[in-house]
């Protein structure tokens, strides 16, 4: 091992050589290189081969470099060493024999060293990834097994049982969790049929699934288990109010001047919440067609199921006489509690695409290379499959190679077509703005109208009509939903933009509108149905506030109830969704393939090639994502049926993929959209979360119906609790002060500018291993050609003295 | 109990084990998959030497499900063949591990190399890559995409100017590509 010894030495070396040569910038050249060839007299003499390994083992260092060196495999490198020769050998016409590799591979026993334990099983594990045959391994792993081992004691025993125990608990659990997963069989079917790309698609999706499932399972633990086990066993309590007396009551806001908490008070609110009550038994129908229904199939009230809002009445539970279990502190807490670890998944989901990102940005995405080397999908099994991905790969390789052009073509662009294209481009964005503006009044237009329709006394026993009206919104916003990413991708097009930067911005607009076609609804509810209230009334709005940001219904009362009708609108939104999709996978879709094999002209053919927009179909995920992260607070149940959502989904989207769609789709391998993708899922998080804090802090709850009754704002709960943990209190009043919040803030940001310098450095030390690597490559053919030209003079002197020439390799 | 045939000695499932990224289970059923190649050829037990001894020509493993519609079927079974010829057990067990999900990166960096090293001269020339891009789009693209695309792959990945990668130079720029762990695996 002892060239080994003088490879790393000449390493340090040749590092504050090609320092200075780095900085004079020339690189070795023929004329050049004598002068620094006599500084250097013993440069001559090095064998070539370890020229080459010392640029094997510095890829080697600067690929782990940023890492802790232990990651450092010492076969490998070995590897690389010996191939590197192998490779001059065959410059010199002798051929390599894989068995020569396996000399190097051994551990190193000629120096005498015992292996003990735990060296020889690590040893043992690194035999599975040689790259020789079977026989060469087994015949390794006996020479392992019948070496003399030292056996460890005490403390290192113990941690190498430990160790070993954990990795093969480990791969167990890995394996077992990748075979027995759910849902495996048809990611593989999918995977077969059309690749890795749409596969994602579909883990996405999968992902939704469990994090949905998260939330639900959170919400059941905390908030409806305990509610539903209280029920179950107590019944709703009985309010003493008489609806009766009450209604002069709230006519005419007795209780406006009483404090909160009296006796007045409480009254007052018992008093609401009869009313509500007499309203929902009255048979009114006011209360939207879903209920009518209901009432009809012999249901009873939807408002007095569990799904709904209104279900969730008492604020505390005592279960026995033991413990309260202070129910609308929880209900806040635990919401809070969903919300953070929600972004704490995104954050970590953030961290993986940031490294992508980083490369991208670098420089380092090596399209063509990504494009041939890691291009086709071994794990294909038929002829469908496999025609498949060739026309996608040959996909990919066109729009590259237009790329190129396109990019040569943008030198050479004239003034005026440039002028042109600014037009254009500023058109589209004008035309996009219109439309989603024109998609939000239709929204909100359609919202208001339905609502007052829905509101008022229909003859109509049966309330199916009534709940027809109801579903128009629903249906128009899946409208919208599923028609705009078309004519935005159309839109798009004409811009001629380059392919990645239009796949984000038809990302971004997609989703904008998605978002706003959400909030227009919102927003039409709203105005619909909700104000603040005035004290002492139940519903009367308040007058102080009749300015503010959103409109105060025109009958002057807020709904009763409001949350419980939201919650249901928000259910019919999904419901809506569901049966939309279903038509157009089901019917739709295979009727346009049809239409393709009938009528043979070139629009029945535009018509029928369907393909799987992979990015609305991942916008399609975060939508569901954010309708149930948006409402799960007025609406428990939502996230239970966004998991049955996701799992209908799922096997829509697979018939779709495996049936309906048979053109490539737009896939991603010569643009990376990860960041888009993870700009989307942030956006979407954020104006969740707002809507959270504003409904938690800023809305006033209904005053009859849910845990919050009475209260000013759900937040009220907590802090109503808080107060009686007096030094848990003060300790959070100490941490949310200003004394505490901006050190903390300092120090986060000295971190962060930290590891900004760092990212600096490396980036600097990246570019200087890559001009090394150059400067080596440089010297290797000078070298090279230097020794053929030996080599020849030798020749020509005496044909006998060929050994002369030949290396030694020691 | 009863008449159960055993197909390997324990030794050789312990060995197998270790030397592959397999478990037993997978290991049996890889056996069964290769039966199916030639059930008149290879025998059930393989507990004496046949894991080393019984080949399977490279015509018939080419045409087995996972590796008929692989456009470098046959320089997969090639590279992973002992004599060029037919393809043992053994040879066929490494295969499918290289190929599996578990193995690391370096393992499949070292076996695409010389899987796309046509020729077998360690480095990947011109003509290498020519022959790699016709494999993989099957004469769709014109000669001057496909001299366009390898031109293009070797400024990429050419580090030191001599119109060929080596092998330093394919794992620097495979370890940079993102989707070559997801595609370079076959499940069995």
């Amino acid at each position: 091992m002892s060239s080994s010894r003088e490879v790393t030495a000449r390493k340090k070396d040749v590092w504050e050589e090609a320092g200075s040569e780095f900085y004079t910038e020339s690189y070795p050249s023929g004329s050049k290189t004598p002068n620094t060839h006599q500084r250097r007299p013993s440069r001559l003499a090095i064998p070539l081969p370890s020229h080459t390994a010392r640029r094997g083992s510095l890829l080697q260092g600067s690929r782990h470099f940023g890492k802790s060196g232990h990651r450092r495999k010492p076969s490998v490198t070995a590897l690389t060493y010996t191939s590197t020769m192998a490779a001059t050998e065959n410059a010199n016409g002798t051929t390599t024999n894989a068995n020569d590799i396996q000399v190097s591979i051994l551990p190193d026993l000629s120096e005498g060293t015992i292996l003990n334990e735990k060296k020889t099983w690590e040893e043992l594990l690194r035999i599975k990834s040689m790259p020789v045959p079977m026989a060469q391994k087994r015949q390794l792993k006996a020479q392992l097994t019948n070496l003399p081992k030292l056996r460890l004691k005490g403390w290192s025993h113990l941690k190498y049982l430990v160790k070993k125990s954990w990795k093969n608990f480990r791969g167990q659990v890995v394996r077992s969790y990748r075979h027995t997963v759910f849902l495996h069989d048809s990611l593989q079917a999918i995977e077969l049929r059309s690749g890795t790309a749409i596969v994602n698609v579909f883990l996405f999706i999968k992902w939704t699934l469990f994090l949905n499932l998260g939330i639900s399972i959170a919400l059941i633990a905390f908030i409806i288990g305990p509610y539903l086990t209280h029920y179950l066993i107590n019944g709703r309590p009985t309010n003493t109010e008489d609806p009766a007396t009450c209604k002069p009551i709230d006519a005419n806001g007795t209780a406006a001047n009483a404090s909160v908490g009296s006796d007045e008070w409480e009254r007052f609110i018992n008093c609401c919440e009869a009313l509500y009550t007499a309203e929902l038994q009255s048979g009114n129908a006011t209360r939207g067609g879903l209920a009518t229904v209901f009432k009809n199939l012999g249901w009873g009230d939807i408002e007095t199921w569990p799904i709904s809002f209104s279900f969730y009445y008492e604020s505390t539970i005592y279960d026995n006489n033991h413990a309260p279990y202070h129910f609308d502190a929880m209900y806040v807490v635990t919401g809070c509690v969903i919300f953070l670890s929600c972004l704490l998944l995104m954050v970590y989901s953030i961290s993986k695409g940031v490294k992508e990102v980083i490369q991208l940005n670098e420089g380092e995405f090596y399209k063509y290379s990504n494009l041939v080397f890691a291009g086709w999908e071994h794990y294909t099994n038929d002829e469908p499959g496999a025609e498949f991905k060739r026309r996608v790969l040959r996909k990919e390789m066109r729009i590259a190679l237009q790329t190129e052009a396109k990019k040569i073509n943008d030198l050479m662009i004239t003034k005026r077509q440039r002028l042109k294209i600014y037009f254009i481009r500023l058109f589209v964005n004008f035309t996009v703005l219109a439309l989603v503006i024109i998609s939000g009044i239709i929204i909100f237009i359609a919202v208001e109208k339905t609502l007052n329709k829905e509101a008022e006394v229909d003859t109509d026993p049966t309330g199916l009509k009534r709940l027809a009206i109801g579903f128009i919104p629903s249906f128009v916003i899946s409208i919208f939903n599923i028609s705009y990413p078309i004519i935005l991708s159309r839109l798009g097009k004409l811009e001629q933009y380059s392919r990645q930067w239009e796949t984000s911005l038809v990302l971004i607009r997609a989703l904008a509108i998605r978002l706003y076609s959400i909030y227009a609804a919102a927003y039409g509810f709203a105005r619909n149905s909700y104000c603040i209230p005035e004290p002492g009334y139940c519903t009367e709005c308040d007058a102080r506030h009749k300015h503010g940001l959103i409109e105060v219904p025109k009958s002057n009362n807020r709904k009763l109830c409001w949350e419980s009708i939201f919650g249901i609108h928000i259910y019919r939104l999904m419901l809506a969704d569901l049966m939309i999709k279903i038509v157009i996978t089901f019917v739709t879709d295979p009727l346009r393939r049809l239409l393709r094999h009938c009528c043979k002209n070139k629009i029945a053919e535009k018509i029928g090639t369907l393909s799987f927009n992979i990015v609305r179909h991942s916008l399609d995920v975060i939508y569901i994502q954010t309708l149930s992260m948006m409402s799960f607070f007025v609406a428990p149940f939502s996230p239970i049926f966004a998991v049955i959502y996701c799992f209908l989904v799922f096997y829509i989207k697979k018939f779709s993929v495996l049936y309906n769609c048979t053109s490539p789709p737009d896939t991603f391998r010569t643009s990376r959209t990860t960041i888009t993708f993870m700009a989307a899922k942030m956006i979407s998080f954020i104006i969740v979360l707002f809507t959270f804090v504003s409904y938690i802090g800023l809305m006033t709850p209904s005053r009859e119906c849910g845990p919050f009754r009475g209260l000013s704002s759900p937040w009220e709960a907590v802090e109503q609790h808080l107060t009686s943990y007096t030094t848990l209190y003060d300790y959070l009043q100490t941490i949310g002060s200003p004394g505490v919040a901006v050190p903390v803030a300092l120090v986060l940001i000295l971190l962060a500018y930290y590891y900004y310098s760092v990212a600096m450095a490396n980036r600097a030390m990246v570019e200087t291993l890559r001009h090394l690597l150059i400067l080596e490559g440089h010297d290797k053919q000078y070298l090279f050609g230097k020794l053929n030209s030996l080599r020849r003079k030798s020749q020509s002197n005496s044909p006998t003295t060929e050994d002369g020439v030949t290396l030694n390799h020691a | 109990m009863g008449n159960k045939i055993v197909t390997f000695t324990e030794e050789q499932l312990d060995d197998y084990q270790d030397c592959t990224f397999f478990t037993r289970k997978e290991i049996l059923r890889v056996f069964k998959k290769f039966r199916e190649l030639n059930p008149s050829l290879v025998p059930k037990t393989m507990t004496a030497n046949e894991p080393v001894t019984v080949r399977v020509p490279i015509e018939i493993v080419t045409k087995m499900p996972e590796l008929k519609e692989n456009p470098f079927r046959e320089r997969i079974c090639t590279v992973f063949s002992r004599d060029g010829q037919g393809i043992s057990f053994e040879d066929f067990l490494d295969l499918f591990s290289a190929f599996s999900e578990h193995a690391p990166r370096d393992i499949k960096v070292q076996y695409a190399f010389r899987i796309y090293d046509f020729d077998g001269d360690q480095f990947l020339g011109t003509s290498d890559l020519e022959k790699t891009l016709q494999s993989l789009t099957r004469d769709e693209l014109s000669p001057d995409e496909v001299s366009l695309v390898s031109t293009k792959v070797l400024e990429e990945a050419d580090v030191d100017d001599d119109g060929k990668l080596s092998f330093g130079e394919f794992e620097h720029v495979i370890t940079r590509a993102p989707d070559f762990l997801t595609t370079f695996h076959i499940r069995i």
